[in-house]
């Protein structure tokens, strides 16, 4: 479910296992507004509304208008850890685990050629 | 296994199983022709019950359409495992983010385009998409796409031969694991409770890749009948919790018979005795800093016959059980198990999986070592076959895969690409089916449309 901050525009991603059937507030992780809304086996019933208060759930994650991403302490949740190693966040690589190349990491705008990273179709 | 020898027989060109190793090389499949190349695929899906099911289509040669969300996908990319992003770039609009590997497995070979279906232009475009179609599969909530004006009755007056596949939940969307739960399969699955278990999840989505399949044996039939009887189209619905249900085995006759409700036993079972997995007290990789590596290791062994488990007696080096539990009646009691089965870990306390394995291979007893991802990704059996395989993808490079698990001699599965990021055909196919011009794909994508 996606709560688009009516006051910031952010677009804040809601888990739908936490937020399946809730009733409370959610904080836009862009501006920390909170916002008062009800859902009901995985779609928005109420809301949502202008509120005060501690948020009860925090979103997933969380993007700006320009797409770039949200995310940290007191803003998002953070997901669930199956192991101490995980840090729930990307771990970059650029060779694989017998030491080929595989495009493991974030990349900007001018690294690629038309959806392909350009490491990739023009060689390393 | 590999290890299998040549059963050659007098007059044969060759044996048996070289014959099978030729005919089904899976490095050869790209120069056979491919059995569904000429059919469209259109896949609105998200996660894995809907997808697997379109790309099991693709790897027999369906030309699969996947469409998703502009710009950020559908919501599998994002999710697994534990929104730790491996495969960049999601999408030329998004480079910065990935795609997670979770995704892999139920996408291949698929052309990705993107597509806001709450639009009216979208829903405009995705007409003359199914217009142009066989099949088409989605698995949203019941009735999203009929609320849309896509659903099947209204896709029918513009392509009365579209075979619509649909997965869905009755009241909520419908998850792997609470299909799994809601299907039966969880109350049975886990260890006793007498011996601090409780009912237990499976770790792999195996409702979601086996209603996937479910719904591409269904569809199959549907393209039988239309292209081979009736010349229409089918509706097909497909339950992933009944999918579930489907798989109890004798635990619904039983119930239906006796009124018994089958009971959880872990890693023993209720009718067999020895037919079981047993630890093993040493670790095949002592020095690993990964606990799943680390960790003792186990094996199944199976011998339940008395015969058999007269000979795991001897192997073991115990005459006394072997008198006392001789007859399977005696051995398969809920008591006799839980004395057998301490013996047999007591036994194997300072052994490996592998040294186990070997001592019962040398008795003839049936036994398998419980391997760990590492182990199966690595198996030259398994890469022989290509079940899994290392893949060359174009987009992001050398990639660890599954392949299909079955094999044809004349018409074989293959894996083509692993997965595109979002949009990545959106000219291609665009162009191709919907006629966009390269300004209406501009305009599009300003508006986020695409």
């Amino acid at each position: 479910m996606l709560l688009i901050c009516p006051s910031c525009k952010t677009k804040n991603f809601l888990d739908p296992y936490p937020f399946w059937n809730f009733k409370g507030n959610t904080k836009c992780a862009g501006c920390g507004k909170i916002w008062r809304l009800e859902t009901s086996v995985g779609a928005c019933v109420a809301g949502p509304d202008a509120s005060d208060g501690n948020p009860d759930l925090l979103p997933g994650f969380a993007e700006k208008p320009d797409y770039s991403p949200i995310s940290g302490p007191g803003l998002t949740r953070s997901a669930p850890r199956a192991r101490p190693t995980s840090v729930c966040r990307p771990i970059p690589i650029e060779r694989n685990v017998r030491g080929k190349i595989v495009s493991g990491h974030p990349l900007k705008k001018e690294d690629l050629v038309g959806s392909r990273p350009r490491f990739i179709q023009e060689g390393m | 296994m590999a290890t299998q020898t040549s059963t050659a027989k007098p007059g044969a060109k060759q044996g048996f199983e070289e014959f099978c190793r030729e005919t089904f090389d899976f490095k050869k499949a790209f120069g056979k022709p491919e059995a569904l190349k000429g059919y469209r695929v259109l896949s609105c899906t998200q996660y894995i019950l809907g997808p697997s099911c379109a790309s099991y289509l693709a790897e027999l040669g369906a030309e699969v359409i996947k469409i998703e969300a502009p710009r950020r996908g559908e919501a599998m990319r994002h999710t697994t495992p534990f929104n730790e992003p491996f495969l960049y770039p999601l999408s030329r609009w998004v480079p910065e983010r990935g795609t997670g590997l979770g995704f892999l497995g139920a996408n291949p070979n698929e052309y990705f385009i993107s597509l806001d279906f709450h639009r009216p232009e979208g829903q405009a475009i995705l007409k003359k998409l199914a217009a142009k179609s066989d099949v088409m599969v989605e698995n949203y909530r019941p009735g999203t796409f009929e609320r849309w004006g896509i659903g099947y009755r209204q896709l029918k007056e513009i392509n009365p031969r579209l075979v619509y596949c649909w997965g869905p939940g009755r009241v909520r969307a419908s998850y792997d694991i609470l299909g799994q739960s809601q299907g039966g399969n969880f109350g049975m699955t886990g260890k006793q409770e007498f011996l601090g278990g409780a009912p237990s999840k499976h770790t792999i989505w195996l409702a979601d890749y086996w209603g996937g399949m479910m719904g591409a044996v269904q569809i199959l039939a549907a393209l039988y009948w239309r292209d081979k009887i009736s010349g229409e189209g089918t509706f097909t619905e497909y339950s992933q919790v009944h999918g579930v249900t489907r798989q109890l085995e004798y635990a619904l006759p039983l119930y239906g018979r006796h009124g018994i409700t089958r009971e959880r036993w872990g890693n023993w079972d209720t009718q067999l005795c020895v037919h079981g997995i047993i630890k093993c007290g040493k670790s095949s990789y002592p020095k690993s800093e990964n606990p799943q590596e680390s960790e003792e290791g186990y094996i199944l062994v199976s011998a339940y016959e008395d015969k058999d488990f007269a000979r795991l007696c001897q192997a073991v080096g115990d005459g006394n059980l072997a008198g006392k539990y001789g007859k399977h009646d005696a051995r398969v009691k809920a008591k006799s198990q839980m004395e057998i089965y301490p013996w047999l870990e007591k036994w194997a306390a300072d052994k490996t999986k592998e040294q186990v394995a070997a001592i019962l291979d040398k008795a003839d007893i049936n036994n398998q070592p419980v391997w760990n991802s590492k182990e199966v990704a690595n198996h030259p059996h398994w890469l022989e076959r290509g079940a899994v395989q290392w893949l060359d993808d174009p987009t992001y490079g050398d990639l660890l895969h599954q392949g299909p698990a079955y094999k044809m001699s004349e018409t074989p599965p293959r894996l083509k690409w692993a997965l595109k990021p979002v949009g990545a055909d959106n000219e291609h196919i665009l162009g191709k089916l919907a006629g966009l011009s390269s300004e209406d794909l501009r305009r599009l994508e300003e508006q986020e449309c695409i």
